[in-house]
């Protein structure tokens, strides 16, 4: 039990990053390497915020919109300057090693003695861990909510177009570099915001803490997707926090197996691979047992179908596309998002 | 429609000033309280005559209570043999922060500097310091086997142009304690950090001596602070008691460590003062700031003309035993009156923070032990 609500309570904190890295990954297509320092950075930002004393909830804004900017650099990076998406998260990372240095004043910055969301929790002498699930839970609910309500307005819709097809989203007349800068702030706002969590939680920031962190963030998207199919957004967003509660029950029951744990980085690279080729084995068996039965049979990755609605719709080549393999029933629908 | 650029573009602005105000505010807000803490202790010796400044390099791996306390334990040892910072020598100190391609830059900048004397502490920082030096003579401190680190060939006879203290980590001491506090206690955990070589004589021999003690060994490694949480969970719950060699990655994460094992009532033996400071039950520990000195007497040595290769390693046997006697409430357990006894109690010593800080300038009347 223990160890089931230990599991929950950090797969709550950790799934707005999961989130973040969605938006990037998913929606937006790209693989954004600036996430291990965002994550950093509201770690950084918010603990050296409280240690100076400031209200926990405008610290976490601050920390909320620092993300933002940091995500604001390399979208900048990528759309002005015509770097290379990776490179360019990967200089910003490089720089923000610096910066979050700079804000805590040493590689660790300890917590202990600011006023905190969990200290101000502890009046009400909840049982441990639970006051971080319950702050987790508060946040992904409200971020889920916020997101759900974005991603059907036009904007959202756009951004959606944006990163399912960038040459159609510009045709049809939509700032494709614009939305791709919002979709890079939203995303590294909420990790930051993740980071901040987390420092909460462990009573200090560290400027290795983000090192792998994306890595938890994509395996709590994918277990996610394998778990949860053809869902829309509010659920798939929500999908991700079940994703992040089950790598962490993975891990502990590693731990319980008495594996090595020399191994664990290992171990995280094969559940992560293993989950990423689901998608991809399943239609091989598939294939194998009946090569006549109808596609639908055979789900593509789920979460790659995000389908803009608006805009032009089924024109988008990429999307039509995908459609195409999920079967009928989806394409264009409120079921595909 | 390039809000969002305007946005973008308001927001970095706003990272940036943050980025050039807030270390600002923070030395602001820190100077009241921490004045006089980098001074040298008053007790200095009347100040040795040097025909120049000497130029010394001190190179840091990383922030964390014990490794600082070990650079305040250098500037008390090098005052009280009469060299002082600013009249006398120059110290030059640079902190990797767990960087450790950091080490090298810095490294290779005291070199250009011509800096003196090099020392390190801790054994990257310290391997680093040596790989760059060429003839310069390197100090090293907060090391538990610099043969093995390849910085000298032997503890008597250097023969290199490194030398400096060993700290052995006293694992009998420490089991024995552990045993004195808990006479009942079956299983012993492990704990420490893959990437650290430093901790591999102190695990070796732990698990030799609970082996003879009869006490069942589980072993449990992470990789990075984030694994720990997890770890330490698992390993409260299948265990007495956690003994955690001197691994800087844990010291830094020592609040997830104590949430974890706290929850199962799990004591926790860590092997530094600070360690305890920061909720660990009891140790018996080498005084980090004595490890400083003798440091500093080493340094002396040096700067009075020694050849490193001749100068014997210098063995710190000073040991205190230190206990937290908040962390032994929470734990509802009770200490032994004869451990209590003689012992440094780091629940007197204020906070947390506090404790590791001014902990380090008490415990030098006291070291005693052995």
């Amino acid at each position: 039990m223990e160890i089931v609500l230990s599991a929950l309570s950090q797969g709550a904190i950790w799934t707005l990053m999961g989130i973040g890295v969605y938006i990037t990954f998913r929606i937006l297509n790209e693989a954004d390497l600036t996430t291990e320092a965002s994550f950093t950075l509201g770690a950084a930002i918010g603990a050296q915020l409280l240690v100076l004393g400031m209200n926990p909830l405008l610290s976490m804004a601050v920390a909320f919109l620092m993300g933002a900017a940091a995500g604001a650099v390399t979208a900048l990076l990528i759309t002005k300057l015509k770097i290379n998406s990776l490179l360019a998260g990967i200089i910003t990372l490089t720089g923000l090693y610096s910066i979050n240095l700079a804000f805590m004043g040493s590689a660790n910055l300890s917590l202990s003695g600011a006023t905190t969301l969990k200290t101000q929790m502890g009046v009400f002498g909840l049982p441990r861990n639970v006051d971080t699930l319950i702050l987790g839970v508060v946040m992904i609910l409200i971020a889920v909510a916020a997101l759900s309500y974005f991603f059907r307005t036009d904007m959202g819709q756009a951004l959606i177009a944006t990163g399912d097809n960038p040459f159609m989203a510009k045709s049809l007349g939509i700032p494709t570099g614009e939305m791709m800068l919002l979709g890079y702030m939203l995303g590294n706002g909420l990790i930051a915001l993740s980071g901040y969590l987390v420092a909460t939680d462990s009573g200090y920031a560290d400027i290795s803490m983000g090192i792998g962190s994306i890595v938890i963030g994509l395996a709590a998207i994918i277990i996610g997707e394998v778990v949860v199919r053809n869902v829309s957004l509010p659920v798939r967003l929500l999908a991700i926090f079940v994703g992040s509660v089950i790598y962490r029950l993975l891990l502990a029951l590693v731990l319980q197996l008495k594996i090595n744990t020399d191994n664990f980085k290992l171990l995280s690279a094969v559940i992560l691979a293993l989950c990423l080729s689901i998608p991809a084995l399943q239609k091989f068996f598939a294939g194998k047992r009946a090569a006549g039965l109808p596609a639908s049979a055979v789900p593509a990755t789920p979460g790659a179908r995000v389908a803009p609605v608006a805009g032009g719709a089924s024109v988008a080549a990429g999307a039509a596309e995908r459609a195409a393999d999920t079967g009928v029933g989806e394409d264009g629908s409120e079921g595909a998002r | 429609m390039k809000k969002f650029t305007a946005i973008g573009s308001f927001l970095m602005g706003c990272l940036l000033t943050l980025f050039i105000c807030l270390p600002f505010i923070r030395t602001a807000q820190q100077q009241a309280p921490a004045a006089g803490a980098a001074a040298p202790s008053s007790q200095a010796a009347e100040l040795k005559k040097t025909d120049h400044q000497i130029k010394i390099g001190l190179l840091q791996l990383v922030s964390h209570p014990s490794l600082d306390q070990i650079r305040q334990g250098i500037y008390d040892g090098l005052a009280k043999h009469g060299y002082v910072d600013g009249e006398n020598i120059a110290i030059d100190f640079k902190n990797g922060q767990g960087d450790q391609t950091l080490l090298k830059t810095i490294s290779d900048g005291f070199v250009a500097d011509r800096d003196e004397v090099l020392v390190g502490i801790a054994t990257p920082a310290a391997q680093a310091l040596k790989n760059v030096a060429g003839e310069t003579p390197v100090v090293f401190s907060g090391i538990s086997d610099p043969v093995a680190a390849g910085l000298s060939k032997s503890l008597d006879k250097p023969g290199t142009n490194a030398t400096g203290t060993v700290d052995a980590t006293p694992v009998k001491e420490q089991l024995d304690l552990a045993k004195a506090i808990l006479p009942d206690a079956k299983r012993m955990g492990i704990l420490y950090s893959s990437s650290s070589t430093n901790v591999a004589p102190a695990v070796k021999d732990a698990k030799e001596l609970a082996a003879q003690m009869g006490l069942t060994v589980v072993e449990r490694t992470i990789t990075n602070s984030n694994e720990l949480a997890q770890t330490a969970e698992q390993l409260a719950s299948e265990t007495d008691f956690i003994f955690v060699p001197n691994d800087n990655t844990i010291a830094s994460a020592m609040p997830t460590l104590i949430a974890a094992t706290n929850a199962h009532k799990t004591p926790v033996f860590p092997v530094v003062d600070a360690m305890v400071a920061e909720g660990g039950l009891a140790t018996v520990g080498t005084n980090q700031h004595q490890i400083g000195v003798d440091t500093a007497e080493v340094l002396v040595q040096v700067l009075e003309g020694k050849k490193p290769a001749d100068v014997p390693v210098k063995i710190v046997t000073a040991v205190d035993v230190i206990v937290n006697s908040d962390a032994a409430r929470t734990l509802g357990l009770t200490l032994p009156a004869d451990v209590v006894k003689g012992a440094r109690d780091t629940a007197d010593a204020g906070g947390a923070a506090g404790a590791s800080k001014s902990g380090g300038e008490k415990s030098g009347g006291e070291k005693g032990g052995k």
